[in-house]
C-alpha cells in the first residue's frame, strides 16, 4: 500500500512540475531539466507496466532506466551551469576547470583499478556502478556550488531549488546504495521505500521552486553594465590592496 | 568499512553545502558597477596612513616599556586591557578589509573573459595565509599580552618568506625600509 503511495504520488508531483513548467513557459528555460522530468514520467509509467504484465523483464528496465537517468542527471547539472554562469565567463571557465579535475579524477580512479587488475570500472554490480557514478555527481555539484558561492553568482529561486532537489536525491541514493551494496538483500524491503521517498521528497522541492515565477532582476543581471577588466589587472589590483593590509600587519610586529 | 564513513561522509558533506547554500542571500544587484568599488575608497573611511599609525600605536613597544617603569600593578592591568580591546578592534578591522579585498576582487574576476586559474588560487593562497595571520594575532591578543602578537606575525613573516622562496613570490619583497614608521 505504501509503495503505491509513494509511486503514484511521484506520478502526480511529476506531472505537476510539466504541467507547470509548460504552463510557465519554463521549459524552454531549462529544456534539460524538464526533457528529464518527462524521462521519468514516461520511466515510471512503463515500469508500472513492465511491473505488473512483464515482471521476468524488470530487473532489466529498471537498470537501464537508471542508468539512462544518471546520464540525464548529469546533463542538469550542466544545465544549472550554463544558467547560471552564462553571463559571468570568468566564474564559467573556474567552475570548468573545477569539474575537468572532478571528472580527471573519477577516470583516473578508474584506470588505477583497472591496472590493479579490477575490471574497467572498479564495481562487482550495477548498484555499485550506479554509486560510484553518484559520488562524481556529488563532487560536481560540490564544485558548482562552491564555485557560485565564492563569486556570489546571484542563483535565484529556481536554480537554488532545481540544485537542492538534485543534489538531496543524489545525496540519499549514494548513501542508500552504500548500503545497499554493503547490507545485500536484507536491505532489500528498506531499498523499496527510501529511494522512491527520496525522489518523491525531491520532485516536492521541485515543485514549490517552479510554482512561482522568479523576479525579472534575478533573470537578467545588468552584466552589460560592468566593463570587462583584464583578469591580471585584477589581480594585480587585489594583490596592491592585500599589500597594503600586509604592510600594516608587518609595520605592527615591527615596532 | 572505511569506504562506508567515507561515503557517509561525502554525502554529509554535500547536504551541508546545500543548505548553507539556499540559506545564503543573494547580494546586491549583481552587475552594477558601483559595487565593484576599489578597495579603501569609501568617503569617510580611515585612510592606510591613519590604520598604520593606529596599529603601529596599539602595539608599540614605547608604551609598554613607559607604564612598566611606574611600576603601578593596577594601572599596568589597566593598559593590558586597554590596549587588548584596541588591538582586537585593529585586527578585526583587518581582517573585514581583506575579506572586503577578496570579495571586490571576486565581483569583478566572474566577469573576466581570460581568467587564470593559477593566479586566482595563489591569491586565495595569500588571502588566507592573511586570514590566518589576523586570527592568530587576535588569539595571541587575546591570551598573552598585547605586544606578543609582533613576535607571532614576524615568524608567520619568516614562515611566508620561505614558502615563497620554494615556490616563488607571492608578493613583491617589501624592504623593511619601506614600512611606515610614525614614530622614531
Amino acid at each position: 500500500m505504501l509503495t503505491q503511495i509513494i509511486w503514484w504520488g511521484g506520478i502526480l508531483l511529476e506531472f505537476l512540475l510539466l504541467l507547470r513548467g509548460i504552463q510557465t513557459k519554463w521549459v524552454s528555460r531549462f529544456p534539460i531539466f524538464y526533457s528529464y522530468h518527462i524521462f521519468i514520467f514516461v520511466q515510471s509509467l512503463l515500469l508500472f507496466v513492465v511491473y505488473h504484465w512483464a515482471y521476468p523483464r524488470y530487473e532489466m528496465a529498471w537498470w537501464t532506466c537508471e542508468f539512462v537517468g544518471v546520464l540525464l542527471g548529469s546533463l542538469i547539472l550542466l544545465e544549472v551551469y550554463r544558467v547560471a554562469l552564462g553571463q559571468y565567463p570568468g566564474t564559467a571557465r573556474m567552475a570548468r576547470k573545477l569539474l575537468g579535475f572532478v571528472f580527471a579524477m573519477a577516470v583516473a580512479k578508474a584506470l588505477v583499478g583497472h591496472s590493479y587488475g579490477a575490471v574497467w570500472w572498479p564495481a562487482k554490480t550495477y548498484a555499485e556502478l550506479e554509486r560510484n557514478l553518484r559520488v562524481v555527481q556529488v563532487f560536481a555539484i560540490l564544485a558548482i556550488v562552491a564555485v557560485m558561492v565564492a563569486y556570489a553568482i546571484p542563483r535565484g529561486r529556481h536554480l537554488k531549488g532545481i540544485l537542492a532537489g538534485y543534489g538531496l536525491f543524489v545525496a540519499l541514493s549514494v548513501v542508500h546504495l552504500t548500503l545497499w551494496t554493503h547490507l545485500g538483500d536484507s536491505f532489500q524491503r528498506f531499498v523499496t521505500y527510501v529511494l522512491p521517498f527520496s525522489y518523491d521528497v525531491a520532485l516536492c522541492i521541485w515543485v514549490v521552486a517552479l510554482w512561482v515565477p522568479e523576479k525579472e532582476a534575478n533573470l537578467a543581471p545588468g552584466v552589460l553594465a560592468v566593463a570587462h577588466e583584464d583578469h591580471s589587472v585584477l589581480v594585480m589590483q587585489a594583490k596592491e590592496d592585500l599589500e597594503q593590509i600586509r604592510l600594516g600587519l608587518r609595520g605592527a610586529a615591527r615596532r | 568499512m572505511n569506504l562506508l564513513l567515507l561515503i557517509f561522509v561525502i554525502a554529509a558533506v554535500l547536504g551541508w553545502a546545500l543548505i548553507y547554500f539556499l540559506r545564503l542571500k543573494d547580494g546586491p544587484a549583481t552587475g552594477d558597477q558601483a559595487e565593484v568599488i576599489r578597495f579603501g575608497g569609501q568617503p569617510g573611511d580611515a585612510t592606510d596612513k591613519d590604520r598604520q599609525f593606529l596599529g603601529d600605536a596599539i602595539f608599540s613597544n614605547g608604551d609598554w616599556d613607559f607604564i612598566r617603569r611606574e611600576g603601578s600593578p593596577s594601572l599596568r592591568n589597566l593598559f593590558i586591557e586597554e590596549r587588548r580591546a584596541l588591538a582586537a578592534q585593529w585586527l578585526n578591522d583587518s581582517a573585514r578589509r581583506i575579506r572586503a579585498v577578496r570579495a571586490n576582487h571576486l565581483r569583478g574576476s566572474r566577469y573576466s573573459q581570460n581568467l587564470d586559474v593559477l593566479a586566482e588560487l595563489k591569491l586565495l593562497l595569500l588571502f588566507l595565509y592573511l586570514i590566518s595571520l589576523c586570527r592568530c594575532m587576535l588569539l595571541a591578543v587575546r591570551v598573552t599580552q598585547p605586544t606578543a602578537a609582533r613576535t607571532l606575525a614576524l615568524h608567520f613573516e619568516r614562515m611566508a618568506g620561505r614558502l615563497g622562496r620554494a615556490e616563488g613570490p607571492v608578493l613583491s619583497h617589501v624592504p623593511a625600509e619601506q614600512i611606515p614608521r610614525s614614530r622614531p
